[in-house]
C-alpha cells in the first residue's frame, strides 16, 4: 500500500474545499455556541429563579435534548419540523438551529450548577446593601458563575464542536462533508481522513487557546494574585 | 439626646422549624452605644444581627427602631459587615463601592446621571481615603490582605452613612497586630459618624476594649432530652467603662471560657 498525501495537497480544488468546509464548521459552531449560550442563560435563569411554569419547561427541555442523539435532533429540525411548520431554509440554517438548541441544553446545565455554586454570603451581602434580587443576579451571581464554570463551558464547547460533523448528513458543506466528498472522488481514505483529523485537532486547540485568552482578559480577577 | 431608645427589642423569639434559637430577648439601646455581643458558637448571635438588619423576622415579639416598627427590609440607615464573603470578589475595590451605592440611586431616579455619578465618585474616593484604601482603588479583593478586605467591607457598609452599624465577627480572621489597627479605625469612625454599633465577637478582650456595653447570649433553660427546645437569651447586660483594665469579677470565668472557645474554633 502506498500513501499519496500529495494528491490532496496538489489539487487547489480540494484544498479550497477543505478550507471552506473548515470555515463553515467553525462559523456554525461559533454561531450555535453564542446563540446557544444566550438561550442557555434564559433556560438556566428560569430554573434557578424557579419561575413557575417556565422553570419546569426548561428542565424538561434540557433533559429531552441531553437524552436524544444530535443527529436525530438535526433530522427533526431539517426534515420533520418543516413539514409541520412549513418553513424551508437553507441547509446551514437548519444546522445552525439544531446546533443552537443542542448546545443550549448542555450549557444550561453547566450554568445552573454555576449559579447554585455562588456562596449564599454573596447574595446576603448584596441584600444587606439593599440591592434588588435581579440586580444581584445580574451583577454578582451571573458574572461569578460564568467565571467559575468557564473551564467546563470551554471544554463542553470543544466537545460539541467536534460533534458538528453530523451536519454533513443534511447536506451542509462543512469540514466533514468536504472530507467525504474528496474521499468519494479519490478513494484516498487514509490520507483524507488523516488530513481531516489534523485539521479538527488544530481547530479544537485554536478554539481552546482563543477561549482561554478571552478568559484571561474578561475575568482578570480570577487570575490576579 | 431623646428619650426614645435607638433600638428596642421586646420579648423577641426566633425559631427555625422545631428549633428555638432565641427566646425572650429584651433590650433597649440608646443612641450612640457600642454594644459588643459574645456567646457560644451557634447560640444565635448572627441571627440576632440579621433580625436587626431585617434580613430575618422575629418569630414572635417586636423590634423597634427610633420608636417605630423595624422596616421589613434592609434600609440604608443600617449597615452590616459579615465575617466573610462580604465583598464581591469579581469587582475592584472601587467597583465594590459603586455597586453598593448605585442601588439607592437606581431606586430613586431610575439611573444615576452624570452629575450624580461624579458626586458618587467623589464620595467613594473620600470613603476610601478615610479607611486607608486610597492606593488600592483598582485592586481586586484577592489582591488585598485580610485586613484590607475587611476595611473594604466596612467602607461598603459605611457608604450609606448608616446610623446603626452591625458587625458580625468582622476581625475574626485577622492577625492581632492588624486587629489593633482596625480597632483604632473603628472607634474613630464610631465617634466621627455618631453611630450605634452592635458587634459580635469571640474575643472577649476585644469585647471589653471596644464596647460601652456588653451583651452575653446564653441558654438559661436546658432540656437534655431535647437540646433544641429552648433558645438562648441575653444573660448578662453590663455597661463597660473603657478605662477599666479587664472584665468585672462576675465575668472573669466567662472570659476564660470564651478564650478557649476562640482557640478551638480558629
Ligand atoms: N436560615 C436558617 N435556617 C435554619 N437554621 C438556622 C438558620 N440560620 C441559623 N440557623 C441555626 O440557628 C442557630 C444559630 O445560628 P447563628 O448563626 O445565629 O449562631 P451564632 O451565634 O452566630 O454562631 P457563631 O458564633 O458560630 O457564628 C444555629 O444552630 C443555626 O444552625
Ligand atoms: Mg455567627
Amino acid at each position: 500500500m502506498e500513501f499519496r498525501f500529495f494528491e490532496i495537497y496538489r489539487s487547489s480544488e480540494y484544498l479550497l474545499l477543505l478550507a471552506k468546509g473548515a470555515g463553515v464548521s467553525a462559523s456554525l459552531a461559533i454561531g450555535g455556541g453564542l446563540v446557544g449560550f444566550l438561550l442557555a442563560t434564559l433556560l438556566a435563569v428560569s430554573r434557578y429563579a424557579e419561575v413557575p411554569v417556565l422553570g419546569r419547561i426548561s428542565a424538561a427541555y434540557v433533559e429531552f435534548i441531553r437524552n436524544t442523539p444530535l443527529i436525530v435532533q438535526l433530522f427533526f429540525v431539517a426534515f420533520g419540523l418543516p413539514l409541520l411548520l412549513g418553513y424551508s431554509w437553507p441547509f446551514w440554517a437548519h444546522a445552525l438551529l439544531a446546533l443552537t438548541l443542542n448546545f443550549s441544553a448542555y450549557f444550561a446545565e453547566i450554568l445552573r450548577a454555576g449559579f447554585s455554586s455562588i456562596p449564599s454570603g454573596q447574595l446576603e451581602a448584596g441584600a444587606a446593601l439593599g440591592i434588588r434580587k435581579a440586580t444581584i443576579f445580574r451583577k454578582v451571581v451571573f458574572p461569578q458563575a460564568v467565571a467559575a464554570m468557564y473551564p467546563s463551558l470551554n471544554s463542553q464547547f470543544i466537545f460539541l464542536f467536534l460533534t458538528t460533523g453530523v451536519i454533513a448528513e443534511i447536506g451542509v458543506t462543512d469540514l466533514t462533508h468536504a472530507g467525504l466528498y474528496i474521499d468519494s472522488r479519490t478513494f484516498r481514505s487514509f490520507e483524507i481522513f488523516t488530513a481531516l483529523t489534523v485539521i479538527y485537532i488544530v481547530m479544537a486547540l485554536s478554539f481552546k487557546a482563543l477561549l482561554n485568552a478571552i478568559y484571561r482578559s474578561a475575568f482578570k480577577w480570577r487570575t490576579v494574585r | 439626646m431623646s428619650a426614645t431608645p435607638k433600638i428596642s427589642v421586646r420579648n423577641v423569639a426566633k425559631t427555625y422549624g422545631h428549633m428555638t434559637v432565641l427566646e425572650r430577648v429584651n433590650l433597649e439601646v440608646e443612641e450612640g452605644a457600642f454594644c459588643t455581643i459574645v456567646g457560644a458558637s451557634g447560640c444565635g448571635k448572627s441571627t440576632f444581627l440579621r433580625m436587626l438588619l431585617s434580613q430575618e423576622t422575629p418569630s414572635s415579639g417586636r423590634i423597634e427602631l427610633d420608636g417605630a416598627p423595624l422596616p421589613g427590609e434592609p434600609t440604608p440607615d443600617r449597615g452590616i459587615v459579615f465575617q466573610k464573603y462580604s465583598v464581591f470578589s469579581h469587582l475592584t475595590v472601587e467597583d465594590n463601592l459603586i455597586l453598593a451605592r448605585e442601588f439607592e440611586r437606581s431606586r430613586l431616579l431610575g439611573r444615576s446621571f452624570g452629575k450624580g455619578r461624579k458626586a458618587a465618585r467623589a464620595e467613594i474616593n473620600d470613603t476610601l481615603e478615610k479607611i486607608g484604601l486610597g492606593a488600592a482603588r483598582l485592586k481586586y479583593p484577592a489582591q488585598l490582605s485580610g485586613g484590607m478586605q475587611q476595611r473594604l467591607a466596612i467602607a461598603q457598609a459605611l457608604l450609606k452613612r448608616p446610623k446603626v452599624l452591625l458587625l458580625d465577627e468582622p476581625f475574626g480572621a485577622l492577625d492581632p497586630g492588624i486587629r489593633a489597627d482596625m480597632h483604632e479605625l473603628l472607634l474613630g469612625l464610631w465617634e466621627e459618624l455618631a453611630m450605634t454599633v452592635f458587634m459580635v465577637t469571640h474575643d472577649i478582650r476585644e469585647a471589653f476594649k471596644l464596647g460601652t456595653r456588653i451583651l452575653v447570649f446564653d441558654k438559661i433553660r436546658h432540656d437534655p432530652q431535647a437540646p433544641d427546645a429552648y433558645g438562648a437569651t441575653i444573660t448578662y447586660d453590663l455597661p463597660l467603662n473603657r478605662k477599666d483594665a479587664g472584665p468585672p469579677p462576675e465575668l472573669a470565668g466567662l472570659a476564660v471560657n470564651a478564650d478557649t472557645s476562640t482557640g478551638a474554633s480558629a
